[in-house]
């Protein structure tokens, strides 16, 4: 069928979207999307909406429509806003810090990278625009390659702000740390290592509230080879000032930060990472343990807990699965969380790299639950088998060392792990992965698993996706608690179909 | 030619709706009987089309939609989602007979007619002497002259060949050189084509509309002169429309207070399921897109109320009779279509519906055993679509379309966990067991949610 006969059938059938029941959607004007255009907007941990960013139509020779939807957490839409840009605009990322929503797009013919924010009412109400810098721009593209890709350098920072990662080449390669405030009046500031810094530093985000910013700064002398110095950074998020930019030491052990967890009122932080021994690299050894660490806002510690594999956590582990202690390898915390018990969560994955010949790939295995009281020891580790999934690195990747390329799978959607979601007083959190199940006599399938944890209490649950031989392309959003939305996206019809399904629990 | 509604009567039959309910429900559901009659039923209609398209000259759109007609309704009697009952159909049949005999006019054409499960409140004429009258429109109204006047205005809409003449007037557009230079040069576009298309498609959908809302008129005030014809109340075609203006569906029964009837000793109902949840921006936000009034198919009620009205201001009304029937079976019909609706529910594949009512029709008969019943089915069906990860197919998520009772309710259905939910299921089966341990699939529920429990 040609455009013009489309165009008769439709003009008379005077339907040409469909509209149904508010847990499913289906958006079928759509010229161009991409599963990654679209994600949860999240209040406070609990998920209170969605937003959808697709192109719709030509203007003129260089002049694109696009819309911005922005859906309730039943997938009821509640308003959508256009904008126009060139063709080779995409969403890079899209975050809610729980008073604004800000996109991050880009245009690879410009090279702009965009950030604007729009208010409750999908209403612009700031908007920054600044060239890429040629490390970005590979970045991007390298994630845009993949279809679980997401480039994860943008950080909400609740009700004030957003925080946004980047490195530049200057002399050497530095970081650059920019805050887009939120709020009227609000002072938009950046962080850098400096143009003349003489080591290569690098940034990841740790933790942030209102009042402080904490971030991971890696610098090396020398891009090849694991010699290297972590350090924590403390920034004023009002201002921007530096608060502290110190290595955490110990005299038994190397201390690797990995994710922050929450503030007290007295501006401490906690915050847990690995620990590794003496004298040896923290980004090429296998870890022995988990640390939790308490930091006031100078930087200092006040408190420190280690959790070994070896003494500890094997305590907690069936004799049948203590093999797995052993030769723990390496583990990616995606998250550290805590329920409305006081209980706290590290949510980890195990996951090993594998050379074969000139190749590398790292093999992902068990999801694995640490659950500690509220004094940070060790109460119950909950290891949820999965089949392993391998990602294959690209040539010459496999020289660097295990740590630094678990970042760049998980920047590329390797890991299996997708998401944790809350209800509102945390009393309730489910933690999601995608599994593959062999079957026989059957197609293998792709599964969503669950495990929920109600007042402390763990359940698993699974939803089956698609076999491996379906050609739709499938993404699992979280949801509010107790359900996920499922997207499919069908290329052939161009439609896109949203629902929003319970688990079990 | 005598008076002739011409309703097949071998015709419609039907019965079914619900799946092996009807077994259950003997002292509530109208009885069910094979549809004996399906063939000829639709060889009639399909030669009634030959005689109507002819008159047309057999146009190639008209066959198109000629053949949706056919299709439609033996897709409804297929799928079962028509009513037969011998009483309620005779009593239709007999309103259409005083209207036919009131009006000369009308005693020549071909009727039929079908009663549709369905529980919104609505008929339809189909355009070719077919009209679909759905329960939830007889469970709306209040009295026999009510549903005479609706069935007036539908005749008039064949009367008139409004949906024909749509059609016709669809294909002549279509047709039309101006339309077609408007398709090319939308299609010869090179930018802004889908904006240009949306427009196109706007302005379309709005010129139907507005044409849709001018037959309503016609038909109302031809409507008017049939119902005038008849010996029943005039001044009912006015209340009822009033009436069609209110939404009181979910208002028929009392409120669901789930802590009398979802609460057991041991396993009290929990408050925190009935909260909803945090709403990002307060609710939805007014799109612009759409003109609303722009894409009514109907005039708003309160403006053919007055038409209405203003048509009988000089009409002396000389007789009263909302009823040339007895009104008791009104009243037994419309009590009837309340427990019919939950069948409906449940065949429209809608559990939250079903369920709704179910409770909501127990507030005022706790005891009403086949209510009961109803509701361990449908809890299994709910349990078990959950399980299966298919409980969005069967039960809708709160909306801001939706009455704020209802949307309480699927909050609850949202917000308890499928443990819960079987525990829930289990005491409420333990709490009625005295009274209905004879009843195969309560018993059978019972153990099941006794083992679902247990696990």
């Amino acid at each position: 069928m040609n455009f013009r006969q489309a165009l008769l059938t439709l003009a008379f059938i005077g339907i040409y979207f469909n509209v149904s029941w508010g847990q499913k959607r289906t958006v079928s004007n759509v010229v161009s999307i991409q599963l990654r255009n679209m994600g949860p907007i999240l209040t406070k941990s609990e998920v209170t909406g969605y937003y959808m960013f697709y192109q719709t139509d030509r203007l003129s020779k260089n002049v694109y429509s696009y819309e911005i939807d922005i859906l309730d957490q039943n997938l009821n839409k509640l308003t959508s806003h256009t904008i126009e840009g060139s063709k080779y605009l995409s969403l890079i990322d899209g975050i809610y810090n729980n008073s604004s929503l800000l996109l991050k797009l880009f245009d690879s013919n410009t090279e702009e990278l965009t950030f604007t924010q729009y208010d409750g009412n999908a209403k612009e109400i700031s908007k920054t625009v600044r060239v890429a810098n040629g490390y970005e721009i590979m970045v991007i593209s390298q994630t845009a390659l993949n279809k679980k890709g997401q480039n994860i350098t943008l950080f909400p920072i609740d009700k004030v702000g957003f925080v946004d990662y980047r490195s530049e080449k200057n002399k050497n390669y530095g970081y650059v740390i920019d805050f887009y405030p939120s709020e009227v009046g609000g002072k938009k500031w950046s962080v850098s290592s400096g143009k003349q810094s003489k080591v290569h530093e690098f940034a990841s985000y740790i933790y942030g509230d209102e009042n402080i910013i904490v971030s991971s700064i890696m610098s090396k002398s020398s891009l090849i080879g694991n010699s290297v110095e972590i350090r924590l950074l403390g920034v004023n998020a009002k201002t921007g000032e530096k608060m502290y930019d110190k290595a955490l030491t110990d005299p038994n052990f190397e201390i690797l930060i990995l994710n922050g967890l929450e503030s007290d009122s007295d501006g401490n932080v906690y915050m847990f990472g690995n620990y590794f021994p003496k004298g040896r690299s923290e980004l090429s050894s296998p870890s022995l343990g988990l640390i939790s660490v308490k930091l006031n806002n100078k930087g200092e510690v006040i408190e420190k807990n280690f959790i070994s594999w070896a003494d500890d956590v094997s305590k907690f582990i069936d004799i049948n699965e203590k093999g797995k202690m052993k030769d723990v390898g390496f583990i990616f915390f995606h998250d550290v969380v805590r329920n409305a018990d006081g209980n706290i969560y590290a949510i980890g994955e195990q996951y090993k790299k594998q050379m074969y010949g000139i190749g590398t790939d790292i093999v992902v295995e068990d999801l694995m639950i640490f659950e500690l009281s509220k004094d940070y020891k060790l109460k119950k580790v909950n290891i949820v088998a999965k089949e392993k999934t391998k990602f294959s690195l690209p040539d010459g990747m496999g020289m660097n060392s295990s740590q630094i390329l678990s970042y760049f799978v998980k920047s590329l959607g390797g890991f299996d792990y997708e998401f944790i979601e809350f209800n509102k007083d945390h009393s309730i959190f489910s933690i999601g992965y995608i599994d593959y199940v062999k079957l026989k006599g059957e197609d293998n399938k792709f599964i969503f698993g669950s495990i929920t944890y109600t007042d402390s209490k763990p359940t698993k649950d699974s939803v089956e996706l698609k076999t491996v031989k379906e050609k739709k392309s499938i993404r699992v959003l979280p949801a509010k608690i107790g359900n996920i939305v499922i997207v499919e996206y069908s290329p052939k019809e161009k439609t896109l179909n949203m629902r929003i399904e319970k688990l079990n629990y | 030619m005598p008076l002739k509604i011409k309703v097949e009567m071998e015709v419609i039959f039907i019965f079914l709706i619900t799946l092996s309910f009807t077994s259950l429900n003997a002292q509530h559901s109208w009885i069910a009987k094979e549809f004996p009659y399906k063939d000829s039923t639709l060889k009639s209609i399909k030669f009634s089309h030959n005689i109507q398209l002819k008159k047309y000259g057999n146009i190639d759109d008209l066959e198109k939609v000629y053949n949706w007609r056919y299709n439609y309704i033996n897709n409804l009697l297929e799928a079962k989602a028509v009513i037969y009952d011998e009483s309620l159909y005779n009593y239709i049949d007999s309103i259409f007979n005083v209207i036919t005999k009131s009006n000369p006019k009308l005693q020549s054409m071909e009727f039929r007619f079908f009663i549709s499960n369905s529980p919104i409140p609505n008929a339809a004429s189909i355009g070719d002497g077919t009209f679909i009258i759905n329960l939830g429109l007889i469970r709306k109204l209040d009295n026999e002259a009510q549903l005479a006047f609706v069935i007036c205005h539908e005749i008039s809409h064949f009367y008139l060949d409004h949906s024909n003449q749509s059609v016709l007037k669809r294909h002549e557009k279509a047709q039309s050189k101006i339309f077609q230079k408007e398709l090319d040069s939308i299609a010869a576009q090179k930018y802004g084509r889908n904006n240009m298309m949306k427009s196109m498609l706007k302005n379309n959908i709005y010129s139907q509309m507005n044409h849709s809302r001018l037959q309503e008129m016609e038909a109302d005030s031809l409507g008017l002169v049939f119902f005038k014809n008849t010996i029943y109340n005039p001044t009912q075609s006015i209340t009822c429309m009033n009436l069609l203006d209110t939404i009181d569906f979910y208002k028929y029964h009392e409120k669901i207070n789930y802590n009398k009837s979802l609460s057991f000793e041991n396993y009290p109902f929990r408050n925190r399921w009935l909260e909803s949840e945090t709403s990002m921006f307060g609710g939805p936000i007014e799109e612009n897109y759409w003109d609303r009034d722009s894409i009514k198919s109907h005039p708003d009620c309160k403006i053919r109320s007055a038409f209405l009205k203003n048509s009988l201001l000089h009409t002396k009304v000389k007789v009263q009779n909302n009823y040339l029937q007895d009104s008791a079976y009104f009243a037994s019909v419309k009590e009837q279509a309340d427990y019919e609706f939950i069948n409906s529910w449940i065949y429209y594949e809608d559990y939250g519906h079903a369920l709704f009512f179910c409770l909501k029709q127990l507030e005022s008969n706790q005891n009403d055993t086949c209510l009961l019943i109803k509701v361990s089915q449908i809890f299994k069906l709910i349990y078990d679509s959950q399980i299966n990860h298919q409980y969005s197919k069967y039960v809708e998520r709160p909306s801001p379309n939706n009455e704020k009772e209802y949307n309480q309710f699927l909050d609850f259905l949202d917000n308890i966990r499928l443990s819960e939910f079987a525990n829930l299921s289990y005491h409420y089966h333990l709490a009625h067991l005295t009274k209905l341990n004879q009843n195969k699939i309560y018993l059978a529920n019972y153990n099941y949610f006794k083992t679902q429990t247990s696990n």
